[in-house]
């Protein structure tokens, strides 16, 4: 397979992560695949799936992230790799100030 | 084939998440081929910033900065995953208010406790410092100066620390900020088997047949090891969970038996299955006969309060901790009260659940691993609990084999490789050595060629104790590093700013952000963090792991390594030193402490060298460029000496090098083997032949079985204050918040600090989900968000709120009282009304 990688897109935030299921179930399956950015990689023996995210920004990501988790079928997703061309100074809290 | 970035990097995401549970996946390319080759991305294995659990993670570096961060498929911890935290690992460092140069309080051009932070150079930081610290000496000697330090410093960084205040400026004045998290832990450890961390290790996460979770929450606080449950737990069969806790977590999602009791209680409980195992006779009676001794405690030993708090005066046996002989008979009498009924009264726990517990723990075949962290030791009789848990285990023997584990899990990324092994307590010196010993302190003073009674013999102040001295004036030059403890301390408003503003003092705070305390402080000093610097951090599972630098500090921001050392360089030994000491040694007489402590031919013996690794990159070390030595390797090597040589044994480190080559090993190592399970033949070196089971940190090889009964907490709720309040943390946010506030993804996903309550409470008192109200104490109010339907369900009469807010600084509600013990703070128990704004 050849490498050749146009570098001059702009990703924005992807995650692969693992997400532990409650059971072997194909309708969180089917509910997790319903959300914009989502895709299943691969499914082991003790209903863990691959999936990757992507989200234009860190603020999507998290949104997206969050309403996986709150899932019914879903006991855990465990983020594994993260990739995020963003400004990285926007949304902190600011210093410390006594008031 | 072409391939988009974004396809590439999807590929990339993918199969890291597939190779963190050892799937494969078809047509796919290695993330790190393609990033290394095509990005010019270069990878490097470093244990996790933040938590005990002591994750490896795979840093990505591009020029000077981090860009990109992977669990690290290699480890043996985490094998492969990360955490939330351990994820955005790369942007703690890029806050956009980063502390690049000193900032001293000034007037008129001039140092003023009342002026504003002014920029200043290094060089005036440290002789302002050093003009305070000499005068303060003089005046007062060295009981008037104090350093507060951390879990979370490398252990270089504390040994140094350590040396300079021991040995330096002869102070044992220097407390971790360990003292609020693992105290308790390490108080148990001694008083059971002599001998402080763990004997088991993670590998019992795989062989145990029941998890029992004693005031932990695995799931937020150490999510890769409840991985590892959950994973056990789902796959191997009849695998039980019992979760205790005094509200509803995450945990309780996985949990086969989940409890909910009455804070304090939890002694109640422990006490009950010891009665339960004892009754039933289920107890191994050849393990107990070869293997325990049993002891009882002194009692009604106060809550670590001043000693003019009621509290304390009403104490018949405040702070003391003596132990007497007793028998198994005697301790079936002293725990025959403690039946099912009484600890389902006590606790609220239903019957059929407790005694469920108890079955599990008296059925031999089952192997238990018991976990607790906070819930335990952040407790006014947190040493007691401790030890009430061991005595189950020991009773049982079910202790030092895989899956039979009693494991006080850390807090902190090097609370058990700093704080505790190097001995930054008080009242420690490495490798489980006390100041209070003269054969101890004449063996540090020889590994450190100083003379005979450098090191002085009194107890230093203790973390709290530190808070007060301060207040008091009788500590009036103070160094904080690593740790934020205005925001962390309890009774901030009583008892922690009125000495950090007190005229007579000058505090300095290290911190790589202007966090709450630096904010209190005099003098401010900008430090380097994490992968700016060579270190060493040792986890839970007594795994001690190595880091090269990665990048260089923002310019301005200096190592805590850095600072020690330059600082001490501003003493002369005759200047702070009786002439009665250097005189032992009349050549010391001019030398600086740096020369003393850092240049002794020990510590500087390995020159200045490239570091790389095994494919030949080189990394930076800005510490050794600057003394033109390898000074990491130094510290490590000569902190090594007190595992290999000293008089308490089975404290063996890997070497430097032989550390650098893995991803760390669990000591004690002898002969480049590491020690899984600790005093039990086969696995422990240091175990006798034939002894199987050898507890050696005790003279006699026995562990103690020690009784000790429920004591009442200092405060309840009354009509006043009609609820518990109990602080902690979130997954999100890691201790103050004073990095995971500044990751973008972490700050927007938790930002504030929320009022966790039961609908009905807040229903009782007019109050809706999302609605502000006051938390107030007799100590004072903060105002939060309350939240009915969060991660965390509280039951009636309890609230939940996490401390990681610099905004809601809820530990002021606190009371100062501790273990007395271990000094340790109880932040779990604090009696509250909560009221509508």
């Amino acid at each position: 397979m050849s490498l050749d990688v146009d570098h001059e897109e702009t990703v924005g935030c992807i995650v692969g992560a693992v997400v532990q299921l409650k059971k072997h179930d194909c309708a969180t399956k089917a509910q997790l695949l319903t959300y914009q950015g989502v895709d299943i990689h691969g499914e082991d023996m003790q209903s863990r799936l691959v999936i990757t995210l992507e989200a234009d920004d860190h603020r999507a990501m998290n949104a997206l992230t969050e309403s996986l988790q709150q899932l019914e079928g879903v006991l855990h997703l465990m983020p594994v790799y993260q990739y995020n061309e963003e400004q990285p100074n926007r949304g902190q809290q600011r210093g410390w100030q006594w008031r | 084939m072409a391939l988009t970035r974004r396809k590439f990097l999807k590929v990339s995401a993918a199969t890291a998440a597939a190779a963190s549970i050892g799937m494969t996946l078809p047509d796919v390319v290695q993330a790190l081929d393609f990033d290394s080759e095509k990005n010019k991305i270069h990878w490097d294995k470093v244990p996790c910033r933040f938590c005990g659990v002591g994750c490896s993670v795979l840093v990505g570096t591009k020029g000077n900065r981090i860009v990109a961060t992977q669990a690290d498929p290699k480890s043996e911890v985490n094998k492969g995953i990360n955490c939330i935290k351990g994820y955005f690992l790369s942007k703690i460092m890029y806050g956009k208010d980063r502390l690049t140069t000193p900032l001293l309080r000034m007037k008129h051009g001039k140092y003023h406790k009342e002026g504003e932070f002014s920029p200043v150079s290094w060089d005036v930081a440290f002789d302002t410092m050093a003009k305070k610290w000499k005068k303060t000496l003089k005046d007062k000697g060295p009981e008037a100066i104090g350093m507060f330090g951390s879990g979370q410093w490398t252990i270089m960084e504390g040994y140094a620390a350590s040396k300079l205040m021991k040995a330096g400026f002869r102070s044992n004045n220097i407390d971790p900020n360990a003292r609020h998290c693992m105290a308790s832990a390490v108080g148990a450890f001694m008083r059971a088997f002599g001998s402080d961390e763990p004997m088991g290790c993670y590998d019992d996460l795989e062989h145990a047949d029941a998890f029992v979770l004693w005031g932990s929450n695995m799931a937020e606080m150490h999510p890769i090891l409840w991985t590892r449950i959950t994973d056990t737990r789902l796959s191997k069969p009849n695998t039980e969970v019992h979760v205790l806790s005094t509200y509803r977590h995450r945990c309780f999602d996985l949990g086969d038996n989940n409890m909910i009791f009455t804070p304090q209680t939890d002694m109640v409980i422990l006490n009950y299955i010891a009665n339960y195992i004892i009754e039933s006779k289920a107890y191994d009676a050849q393990f107990v006969a070869r293997h325990t001794n049993f002891k009882t405690t002194i009692t009604d030993i106060g809550y670590g309060l001043r000693p003019e708090h009621p509290l304390e005066k009403h104490a018949k046996n405040s702070g003391k901790g003596k132990l007497a002989e007793s028998s198994l008979e005697d301790y079936a009498k002293l725990v025959k009260p403690y039946t099912l009924d009484y600890a389902s009264d006590m606790s609220s726990v239903p019957k059929e659940q407790l005694l469920r517990l108890a079955k599990l723990y008296a059925d031999p075949k089952k192997k238990i691993t018991s976990l607790w962290t906070m819930g335990f030791n952040q407790h006014t009789r947190g040493v007691w609990t401790n030890g009430l848990l061991y005595n189950i285990h020991l009773l049982m023997g079910k202790i030092s084999e895989p899956g039979n584990s009693p494991f006080s899990l850390t807090g902190q990324p090097s609370a058990c490789g700093t704080a505790r092994e190097v001995g930054t307590f008080s009242h420690r010196l490495p490798a489980d050595l006390v100041v209070k010993k003269k054969e101890h302190r004449d063996f540090a003073e020889k590994i450190w060629k100083l003379p005979t009674g450098t090191i002085p013999a009194k107890l230093g102040y203790h973390a709290v104790q530190h808070n007060r001295m301060l207040k008091d004036g009788l500590m009036n030059v103070y160094w904080s590093m690593c740790n934020n403890n205005v925001q962390a301390a309890a009774n901030t408003h009583e008892e922690t700013l009125p000495g950090y503003r007190n005229p007579d003092n000058f505090i300095v705070v290290s911190d790589p952000y202007p966090t709450v305390s630096a904010m209190a402080a005099d003098l401010i000093l900008p430090t380097a963090m994490w992968v700016e610097k060579e270190g060493a951090y040792g986890n839970a599972e007594r795994r001690t792991q190595v880091w090269r630098q990665q990048v260089h500090a923002p310019q301005g921001a200096r190592s805590d390594l850095w600072q020690l050392m330059e600082f001490s360089k501003r003493f002369k030994v005759k200047e702070i030193w009786p002439k009665a000491l250097w005189n032992q040694s009349p050549n010391l007489a001019n030398k600086t402490l740096y020369d003393v402590l850092y240049r002794n031919g020990q510590v500087d013996q390995f020159p200045a060298q490239k570091v790389s690794d095994e494919q030949g990159h080189v990394y930076a070390n800005d510490e050794m460029d600057y003394f033109g030595f390898y000074v990491q390797k130094g510290l490590f090597e000569e902190y090594r000496l007190f595992g290999t040589k000293g008089p308490k044994k089975g404290h063996n480190l890997a070497s430097f090098d032989q550390l650098h080559q893995k991803r760390g090993m669990r000591w004690p190592v002898v002969n480049g083997k590491e020690t899984k399970w600790r005093y039990r033949e086969g696995y422990d070196p240091f175990v006798p032949v034939g002894k199987d089971l050898y507890f050696y940190g005790n003279k006699d090889g026995r562990a103690n079985i020690i009784f000790a009964p429920y004591e009442a907490p200092p405060e309840v709720p009354d009509a006043d204050y009609d609820l518990w309040m109990c602080t902690g943390r979130v997954l999100e946010h890691w201790h103050s918040g004073s990095m995971t506030q500044r990751v973008p993804e972490l700050y927007q996903a938790m930002p504030d600090a929320q009022i966790f309550m039961h609908p009905e409470d807040a229903k009782k008192r007019g109050l809706k989900r999302g609605e502000l109200a006051k938390v107030q104490s007799r100590r004072g109010e903060i105002t939060a968000l309350i939240e009915t339907h969060g991660r965390n369900k509280p039951p009636v009469g309890l609230i939940f709120i996490p401390w990681f807010d610099a905004r809601r600084l809820v530990n002021k509600l606190i009371l100062d009282a501790t273990d007395p013990l271990s000094k340790q703070t109880d932040y779990k128990k604090c009696p509250v009304r909560i009221v509508k704004v």
